[in-house]
Order: C-alpha cells, then structure tokens, then sequence
C-alpha cells in the first residue's frame, strides 16, 4: 500500500499510467482524495444522503470503467466531477435549452434608466446571524434551478475555475457566468426578501 | 460617473467577468467598485453568499459517516481487484455459478 498522494501528484504522467493501468493501488489514492468532495458535491446539488450516495457510487464504478480511456487533457479532478455531473444530469434529464429566467427582470428593476442603484444593497454584518443566515440560505437554495445551483456549487463551493465548470458542464464561458450570476441574484434577492440585507430606500 | 454603470458594474461582478475584461475595461470597473459604497455592498453580500454556501456544505456529521462508510466499501473493493478479483460489495446479488 503505498502513502496517501497529494492532489498535485494525482495529475503526475507516471500516476496517469497507472490509471489508464487500472492500478489499484492508484485508483484508491483518487478515492481517497475525492470520494468526500463528490458525494458532497452531489448533496449540494440538492440530492439527500440517500440520492448522493447512490450517485457518488455510480460516478466511481462509470470512472474505474472509463480510466483506461482517460487522456489528461484536464486534471483527475475535473474530469471525476464531469462524471458526476453527466450522472447529475441524467438522474434529472435537464434539458440543455436557454430560456430567460424571471430574475434577469428583477436583477433590472434594481437599477434606474441610467443604471445606478435604485434601492442600495446594504453591506453583510458578518458578526451577527451567521447561523440565521445559514438556516435562509440553504432554504433559498431550494428556489435556484439546478442547473444555476451546479454552477453556483462548482465555482463557489468546490472552487473550479470558470474554465473548469465549462469542461465539467460542457456549457461556454458565457453561459457559465450568466447561470453565476442568476443563481447569486437569486439567493441575494430571497435572502433580501428574508429580511438580510435589505437597506431603507436612501 | 465615469465608466461603467452601477448595473454595468454588479453584472460583471455577479459573472466573474473582471479578469476577462481588457485592461481599460478593468480599470474602470475596479475605479467604479472603490468609488461606490453601494456596488462594493452588493460584491461583499455576493462574497458572504459563497463564504456561507461553503460553509453549509462542510462538516455535517450524518454525510461525514456516510462518506467514511463510501471510502471503505470503495477501498475493499479495489483491494478485491488487486488481490486477483472483485470482492462482494453490500448490495451485490449473491454470486451464480457460471452459465455452461
């Protein structure tokens, strides 16, 4: 048995080898280091522990199937998270369509005909209702659609780059940064609506 | 102001844009963000939001068992596999023999 890897030397060509090889010792050492972030990664993306766990196995059994094909043109870690969000994605069967959404309109009424603020965002108390705060969010994260709260987890949660969540999600730049965006506004406006950081009209 | 728009501004910013935008681009906006209380508010609650997701996502005790619990199951299987072939896991149906 050899010592546990650092995640650097998880995208080593010798270590690759030993993937495409099906090494076991080699595919151990990735379970190790990624098992934890993927089965995480799937209850942020809305599954209960049941429905995680269940997905986090499938994307383990498709990787040790797949290794052998696994070329290195993105790093273990990317690639790990691209299987589990294809299994995401097919458990919910989302559509790959783009469709506006409802907070592209509030996003706008927040701003006047020259673009400045018409009611201020106040800034964060960061010392008081931190557990509150929590308790709303995770509530307000029920109202993000998936596909935004993918996005939202892969960038702000599991801190791939935007290059990264494109490779993963197989969306462009562009599209990345819109879902950003909405899923953000769309957890600040329900937290506002929840009474966090809301200001008087000034 | 000069420069982009607050709207301009909290767009970029809810995108991650900044670091794609061209220099003069940047400039302006990051000149925006440090003269406007109100677009820095709106970036800080966009920080505290990512700060609390993060947080909401770490440490629950139920999930740390259950991936702990994951990781061996995994692990005596890959173990199986080195030792010359798979070993049951739980769940697996119970082993047939071979069709002639």
């Amino acid at each position: 048995m050899t010592s546990p890897r650092t995640a650097d030397s998880l995208d080593e060509p010798e270590f690759l080898d030993r993937l495409r090889d099906r090494d076991p010792d080699a595919l151990g050492d990735v379970c190790r280091a990624y098992l934890g972030q993927v089965f995480r990664a799937a209850r942020g993306a809305g599954l209960d522990p049941g429905g995680a766990e269940d997905v986090t196995q499938a994307t383990f059994a498709t990787f040790i199937e797949s290794a052998p094909r696994f070329e290195g043109r993105s790093s273990v870690r990317t690639w790990l998270f691209g299987i589990l969000y294809r299994k995401l994605a097919e458990a919910r069967r989302v559509t790959a369509r783009h469709e506006a959404d409802d907070i592209d309109r509030v996003f706008e009424s927040r701003f006047d005909e020259d673009g400045a603020w018409i009611r201020p965002p106040r800034t964060p108390e960061h010392e008081t209702e931190a557990s509150e705060l929590r308790d709303a969010l995770a509530g307000c994260m029920e109202h993000v659609p998936h596909r935004q709260r993918r996005v939202f987890a892969l960038r702000e949660v599991e801190g791939f780059s935007a290059s990264e969540v494109c490779k993963i999600l197989g969306l462009t730049t562009t599209n990345v940064g819109v879902m950003l965006h909405r899923a953000r506004n769309r957890l600040r406006e329900c937290l506002e609506s929840k009474g966090f950081g809301a200001d008087a009209r000034s | 102001m000069l420069g982009p728009s607050c709207r301009e501004v909290a767009e970029r910013v809810g995108r991650d844009e900044l670091d794609s935008l061209g220099r003069w681009d940047r400039l302006l906006t990051r000149m925006h963000l440090a003269l406007c209380r109100h677009c820095r508010s709106y970036a800080a609650q966009l920080r505290t939001i990512g700060r609390v997701a993060r947080s909401m996502y770490r440490g629950d005790p139920v999930d740390e068992s259950t991936i702990s619990r994951l990781e061996e199951t995994l692990l005596a299987d890959l173990a199986g596999r080195a030792s010359g072939g798979a070993a049951p896991v739980d769940g697996d149906p119970p082993a047939r023999p071979p069709a002639i």
